[in-house]
């Protein structure tokens, strides 16, 4: 019985007038993948970017409700929001490497918090880091080169090494293939199945067959309203509502 | 919300499919009709007729097959398109199957001699039209998707094991009246167990069609009749 | 007919929009080459110096000096008639007049460099050496054809005699030019053989310095705060607006301004490089942070989030990735700024760097001048002398400005190529 590592409770999401979310109870579960699928503007970008709040940069976004991770509130006036970005780290949709060489590109995140005072300690943190997202091989004979000089799909897992340097419990991934090939994304798909049984993951994708292969938990959101959460071959051999199915199948969307 | 697939082309794809299953469950039908009018009414000269239409069936088959690959291979269906299309598969390999026992049937009509007793014959065409029914009836419900009218099929299979041990009885009875019966009683023999397993088939294709519908399996064993000896 | 016809017409009004750009191009070039051809044809002259060749004998009776004397000895000693009767000897006068006209020749400055060669070598005592002596002003305007000697006697600064001794002296080959080293080494003179940029140079230089280090900061520390930190609301509007503005206000008003404020006000002294790096520094203000801003705005907000993904603070996110992204083009924003700065000319009349200003500065609180300013200056004189220098200063200042120039744009592409 897998531990409930995130759980939001009657979110609601406002962006000024407009609201983003309804009334959204979810939780994920630790040292798994939970897909987020729906369509285009149904409000699961905004929900994973809550986690890590990185809505918070956008100022006329109003949150009401709670998200709980490990069974405290993380928009408590009393959390520290770098320290919750180093436990939830994120990768984007396109990679988006520093204009820095890829050993920076990985030290930077543990100089900041802190967690590599010597240069033996960094160098190990980076060769982990790269190793653990498969890169290791491609590029450890050039960690001085830009990381902007790797192709697409190395440029993310240079992206994913980076967010696991700092050792976070809950990495979010945001459409993080649409950019790339298929090869690329086989690789990163293979990446997410090894590190799910270090981390707890989020990906939010458009691609079915993507969230079919990677995750063990699916939410299907539409015009921000949660419509179905399960087991991911149930909802995409046999769901519930009529809405998820309608969308899984090519129906509407 | 629209209940079509935003592609035309899947959407003709999919009901193209279930055209196909409905046809060759049409021919099927007719082909099992046939051969049991044959058998009760010994009529050689339907024989060659009914052999031929099996090549029909046997057509189906391959094209249904091509039809559901390439459907798998373009559009990877999900829930209820996976479903129907992997149902639409299996039902094809038993609507053949059962169109083979029926070829079968009717091979066996050529040895019987003309003028059989109704005592002999009287169950096995009970069974015959049970059988002919329940393939109608479960065709009937893929078409419309009926889930209650398949479970029926399925249960129903209980009366055609019954009959099935009636229908074995009256020929093993009149067998051993007279060992000369004996060439042609085998045939019937054999033709009464092809009946039996053309209801089992047909309790195949109303578990395809349940599963089909609702996307769980009928639970449990499904009720059985009296075991027949052979 | 009508798809053909159409076709035709398009081809047509390409051919003539390229013909009026190529056009519009070689029009600028000629301008621009009729520009440099004028400037360097008087400028580079100036860069020469008439000399006279004057055999110096130190004759011991007339400086009382000995071989070994002290620097202090030198300077407190008495060259002069020493410095007459050498220049004398150069040519055989008839009269007193004669020979006052045969002095006018060479520059007051003769007796110095006469000294300054003692000041050298200090064994000079009775011994000759021949020296070459700074002509004047006019026999070096004369020298390098400038001269109108047909004009009659005495409508000219020269008289018949002097010009006799002139072609004697060309004829003999004691007359020459040298490059001119006053030209860089001396600071204004009264005497256009003698002035030079030096004053001006070290005057602008400073004037820079002073407005890079007061404006850099400032604009930088504000464009950032603006972009990065401050509210988007009204009051900020407002202030980017303003910021705008000021960056097309014309130059003279900071002149009014710092006369004012700097002058009037706080006191500072007046013609100094300090008042004129301050007056140009709130000049410069907004032509830096309107660059700066824009290179920040460049900045794409994926490598904000990617820093704020990784557990960045604000601050954090700014300055370590966003400011070095925007450096570049702050950079050549500010060198451009810097480079008008450098030619700004009517605030500096202003505040009062028109004076006439002999020495070398050598701190930023002493008096100068700076090089558009003592361009102006020169173009007012009579002298002719005055007229080949200003363009020579003119030359000098768009080297500068070419070069600086330059530098922006290397920078510009060196930094690009490394962000791509």
């Amino acid at each position: 019985m897998k531990k409930v590592k995130i759980r939001a409770k009657n979110l609601d999401v406002f962006y000024g007038d407009k609201q983003a979310l309804f009334n959204v109870n979810l939780e994920l579960n630790e040292k798994e993948v939970t897909a987020l699928i729906g369509p285009s503007g149904c409000g699961k970008s905004t929900f994973i970017r809550c986690i890590n709040r990185m809505n918070d940069v956008i100022d006329i976004c109003k949150i009401e409700g709670s998200i709980e991770m490990d069974g405290y509130d993380i928009n408590d006036k009393s959390i520290d929001v770098v320290e919750l970005r180093e436990k939830v780290g994120m990768v984007f949709q396109k990679p988006n490497p520093f204009p820095k060489s890829i050993y920076d590109n990985i030290s930077y995140g543990p100089k900041i918090h802190g967690k590599g005072e010597t240069k033996d300690e960094l160098d190990e943190i980076v060769e982990n880091s790269l190793k653990k997202a498969a890169l290791w091989n491609e590029v450890k004979d050039r960690l001085n080169e830009p990381g902007t000089s790797l192709s697409g799909g190395q440029q993310q897992r240079l992206c994913i090494a980076r967010a696991i340097s700092v050792n976070p419990e809950v990495i979010l991934m945001d459409e993080p293939c649409s950019a790339l090939d298929p090869i690329a994304t086989a690789k990163i798909e293979e990446l997410i199945d090894e590190l799910k049984t270090t981390y707890t993951i989020v990906i939010v994708t458009h691609s079915m067959a993507q969230a079919v292969r990677v995750s063990q938990k699916t939410g299907f959101f539409h015009l921000g309203k949660l419509i179905e959460v399960g087991k991911t071959e149930k909802i995409f051999k046999n769901p519930d509502n009529k809405m998820t199915q309608d969308y899984i199948t090519g129906r509407f969307g | 919300m629209s209940e079509e697939h935003i592609v035309k082309s899947y959407e003709e794809e999919l009901q193209y499919l279930n055209d196909s299953v409905i046809k060759m469950g049409s021919l099927t039908e007719s082909q099992l009709y046939d051969s049991m009018d044959a058998v009760i009414k010994v009529d050689k000269d339907s024989i060659d007729k009914i052999i031929k239409n099996d090549e029909q069936i046997n057509k189906f088959r391959s094209k249904i097959d091509t039809q559901i690959m390439t459907l798998l291979v373009k559009r990877a269906p999900m829930a209820i398109d996976l479903r129907s299309t992997i149902a639409a598969l299996k039902i094809s390999q038993d609507l053949e199957r059962i169109g083979d026992l029926a070829k079968s049937n009717a091979k066996k009509v050529k040895p019987l001699p003309l003028n059989l007793p109704e005592e002999l014959l009287g169950n096995l065409k009970r069974l015959g039209d049970l059988v002919v029914k329940q393939l109608t009836d479960v065709i009937n419900s893929y078409i419309n998707r009926d889930y209650d009218k398949a479970k029926e099929v399925w249960v129903k299979d209980e009366q055609v094991d019954d009959l099935t041990y009636l229908a074995m009885n009256s020929v093993i009875a009149f067998l051993s009246k007279d060992k000369k019966n004996l060439d042609f009683s085998t045939h019937l023999i054999f033709a009464t167990k092809n009946l039996e397993r053309a209801g089992d088939h047909i309790t195949n294709i109303a578990e395809s069609t349940c599963y089909l519908i609702k996307g769980e399996y009928l639970k449990g064993h499904r009720p059985k009749g009296k075991e027949t000896v052979v | 007919m009508n798809k053909l016809e159409r076709l035709k017409k398009r081809h047509s009004a390409e051919k003539r929009f390229k013909f009026y750009g190529i056009a519009s191009v070689t029009i600028a070039i000629i301008f621009v080459l009729i520009l440099i051809q004028n400037i360097f044809s008087k400028g580079s002259s100036a860069f020469q110096k008439t000399v006279i060749k004057v055999d110096v004998f130190y004759d011991s009776e007339l400086i009382e000096l000995n071989n070994g004397a002290t620097l202090k000895e030198i300077y407190d000693a008495d060259f002069y008639d020493l410095t007459i009767e050498n220049l004398l000897k150069t040519y055989p006068s008839k009269n007193t007049d004669e020979e006052d006209e045969l002095l006018k020749l060479f520059s007051s400055d003769a007796e110095y460099e006469i000294k300054n060669a003692f000041l050298k070598n200090n064994q000079l005592i009775d011994k000759t050496i021949t020296l070459e002596i700074t002509a004047s002003d006019d026999i070096d305007q004369l020298h390098k054809g400038n001269y109108p000697r047909d004009l009659p006697e005495d409508r000219r600064s020269i008289t018949d005699n002097q010009l006799f001794i002139y072609d004697y002296f060309v004829e003999n080959e004691i007359i020459n030019k040298n490059f001119n080293n006053y030209f860089f080494t001396n600071g204004d003179s009264r005497d256009p053989e003698l002035a030079g940029i030096g004053g001006a140079l070290v005057g602008s230089f400073y004037s820079i310095i002073i407005c890079l280090l007061i404006a850099f900061p400032i604009a930088v520390l504000a464009s950032i705060y603006l972009e990065e930190f401050a509210p988007k609301n009204k009051i900020t509007d407002f202030i980017e607006i303003n910021i705008n503005n000021l960056a097309a206000v014309p130059s003279i008003v900071y002149g009014l301004l710092a006369l004012q404020v700097l002058l009037a006000t706080l006191h500072l002294p007046r013609s100094t490089p300090l008042v004129a790096g301050i007056t140009l520094a709130l000049m410069t203000l907004p032509r830096i942070i309107i660059p700066c801003r824009a290179s920040l705005k460049a900045v794409p907000p994926s490598i904000r989030e990617g820093a704020l993904a990784v557990g960045a603070s604000k601050f954090q996110s700014v300055f370590h990735h966003v400011v070095p992204l925007a450096l570049p083009g702050t950079l050549s924003g500010t060198i451009i700024g810097l480079a008008q700065a450098l030619g700004e000319t009517a605030p500096l009349i202003l505040i009062g760097m028109v004076a006439f200003v002999v020495d070398i500065p050598s701190t930023p609180i002493d008096p100068s001048a700076s090089l558009p300013v003592q361009v102006y200056l020169w173009s007012e004189s009579a002298e002719r002398g005055f007229v080949e220098k200003t363009s020579a200063t003119i030359m000098i200042l768009l080297s500068f400005l070419i070069m600086m120039n330059f530098i922006a744009v290397y920078l510009r592409q060196k930094f690009e190529k490394r962000w791509n």
